[in-house]
């Protein structure tokens, strides 16, 4: 059997963070009633004219920046033609032979290995509207309503290389993307609300083989696991037919994901010719060099080099810098956070440990925490100045989530401050003794693991707010002494 | 142009003919892209391409929202609205 190699490439679109539509004044706001942000011109109505708007462009500069793109100095918008009901005009304001951003690429560590996927090119374009299905899906509706809101609302088509090997790095690369996209403050980038989307090229060849197989296209997919999933299915779909001698039909597929499994999509819309045209309502978009300057001094730190600063600037291992500036929210978390305590090791333990662990069990991103890095560096106080232990500070952390008070409050309120004079801590150690003879005895003939038994039923008769350290000292002075 | 080639432009483009169409239009539009095809022996060679005839820039506007159009007029030109949407027929071709 011969081996495969798989050739994937993505197109990826993401809504852009402006307030207004990209060629209109109305809203962009999500969630609004159907059919309420619409005007003249995102309606397509006749003898209206489209206005680009400035953000739209830098948006997409920036975008295109930060995925290390030549911004064309000249772009053009064009028309791309095709019938569907989400698309009022029956074609779309795009961009073809002259996109605004082309030749950038995405560095990704794949099992330690850098692997850089390139960035054919990054254009502007107008959103379509929004269809909701009767029924199931589409491909058993009986009928379908539609929603103009989105259409004409700002967005981005990422184009990459046919670069990327497997379905792991396609989803790899699409976190890295949201990523970078998000720490450029471009787009939100949330699947669930449509704002990024993704369709997947996908094609197989014998291994050493540059020329590339019959490839088939995959839409419908709604997250990121979802894009790992349907690709791993089509591998195994093309592998089986390319292996029984079939061909792969050149074609659209539908991730179905409650079935797990891709089906053709013919739809009556599917047009082989857009035949796109410069759209003669819109002058060509010139960029002048002064102005990308002025965009490029607008994108924030971007996560690699982020990630490479924690590690020199805070001693972090890579890991940890990693996942600390996996989110802008997070690494700014993190370094407000370092501004009030000048621990890295402790301030970096307890953001990816317990924060993590809070926010993420209650819905929550860094920027929207109920615990502020201040309240966090309140908490982390206590612990340095021995005042808490971490076992309790880890109890109060989950209180300051769930009521809003700072740490303070809560160890006065409980009562929860670690007892650490020797005179309470001798008492309760003294009980402790008499009661475990055994241990006691192990200890003295030298076993020392039974110190951490002894310790531990101090720690449970102080409810955890004995200072354990203290108390072994104090265990090992007096049976060892 | 062969018959095939207009039904196959009718088709992308939506356009319905009728069978005296058939008859009569592939031999004109022949007509009109031999006409047209003159143009193919002008010596291009070293001129950029017009994409638009005037030497203009885009016009730019601020990112600022506007009124948008009062929901029962956007939806009143619509043949089939229910429940403030437009309703159109099955999308996918049937089998």
């Amino acid at each position: 059997m011969a081996d495969w190699e798989v050739v994937i490439g993505l197109e990826v679109h993401a809504e852009l963070l402006t307030k207004s539509k990209v060629f209109c004044g109305c809203s962009t706001e999500f969630g609004a009633e159907p059919n309420s942000q619409v005007c003249p011109i995102c309606m397509g109505l006749p003898g209206t004219l489209p206005l680009l708007n400035k953000r739209a462009v830098e948006l997409a500069v920036k975008a295109g920046l930060a995925l290390q793109c030549r911004i064309n100095q000249f772009s053009v918008f064009a028309r791309k033609q095709y019938f569907y009901p989400d698309l009022v005009k029956a074609y779309q304001i795009s961009q073809d032979d002259l996109p605004l951003c082309s030749d950038g690429y995405v560095e990704l560590l794949v099992d330690d290995t850098v692997r850089r996927i390139g960035i054919n090119r990054v254009h502007l374009e107008e959103e379509a509207g929004k269809s909701i299905h009767a029924g199931e899906d589409i491909m058993s509706a009986a009928y379908s309503l539609l929603d103009y809101n989105r259409a004409g609302i700002g967005l981005i088509e990422i184009v990459t290389e046919p670069d990327i090997r497997s379905p792991e790095e396609a989803r790899l690369f699409l976190e890295k993307l949201r990523q970078l996209l998000q720490y450029a403050e471009v787009s939100d980038c949330k699947m669930e609300e449509g704002s990024l989307r993704c369709d997947a090229n996908i094609s197989l060849r014998p291994k050493g083989s540059s020329a590339f197989g019959v490839k088939c296209e995959i839409k419908n997919l709604n997250s990121f696991r979802a894009v790992q999933r349907a690709l791993e299915f089509e591998v195994e779909r093309q592998k089986a037919l390319l292996e029984a001698g079939e061909a792969v039909v050149p074609e659209t597929r539908h991730w179905d994901e409650a079935q797990g499994m891709t089906f053709s999509m013919r739809s009556k819309a599917e047009a082989a010719d857009y035949r796109y045209f410069p759209d003669p309502n819109l002058y060509p978009l010139e960029v002048e060099p002064s102005w990308v300057e002025a965009i490029r001094a607008e994108l924030p730190e971007l996560p690699d080099a982020r990630r490479d600063r924690f590690m020199e600037e805070y001693g972090l291992s890579m890991y940890a810098a990693e996942v600390l500036t996996s989110s802008r929210d997070l690494a700014d978390y993190f370094e407000e956070c370092m501004e009030q305590i000048k621990d890295p090791k402790l301030v970096s333990n307890w953001v990816m440990g317990e924060v993590q662990r809070w926010l993420k069990a209650h819905g929550l991103e860094a920027a929207d925490s109920p615990v502020s890095p201040k309240d966090l560096a309140g908490l982390l106080q206590l612990i340095q100045a021995n005042a808490i232990s971490n076992l309790v500070a880890k109890d109060v952390l989950e209180e300051m989530f769930a009521t809003g008070k700072s740490a303070q409050t809560i160890v006065d309120d409980k009562g929860l401050r670690q007892i650490s004079d020797d005179d309470s801590l001798e008492a309760m150690i003294a009980e402790v003794l008499e009661a475990n003879p055994g241990p006691v005895a192990d200890v003295k003939a030298g076993k020392t693991k039974a110190i951490g038994f002894l310790v531990g039923q101090v720690m449970k008769a102080s409810k955890g707010k004995a200072n354990p350290q203290r108390v072994n000292e104090l265990i090992r002075q007096k049976l060892q002494d | 142009m062969t018959l095939q080639e207009l039904e196959a432009v009718a088709v992308t483009a939506r356009v319905g003919l009728t069978e005296e169409e058939k008859e009569i239009f592939p031999e004109q539009i022949s007509q009109i892209i031999s006409h047209i095809r003159v143009l193919d022996g002008v010596d291009t060679h070293g001129t950029a391409p017009t994409y638009y005839p005037i030497k203009q820039a885009a016009f730019l506007r601020e990112d600022e929202v506007e009124p948008s159009l009062p929901k029962d007029q956007a939806l009143a030109n619509g043949p089939d609205v229910v429940d403030g949407y437009f309703r159109v027929p099955r999308i996918i071709e049937e089998e």
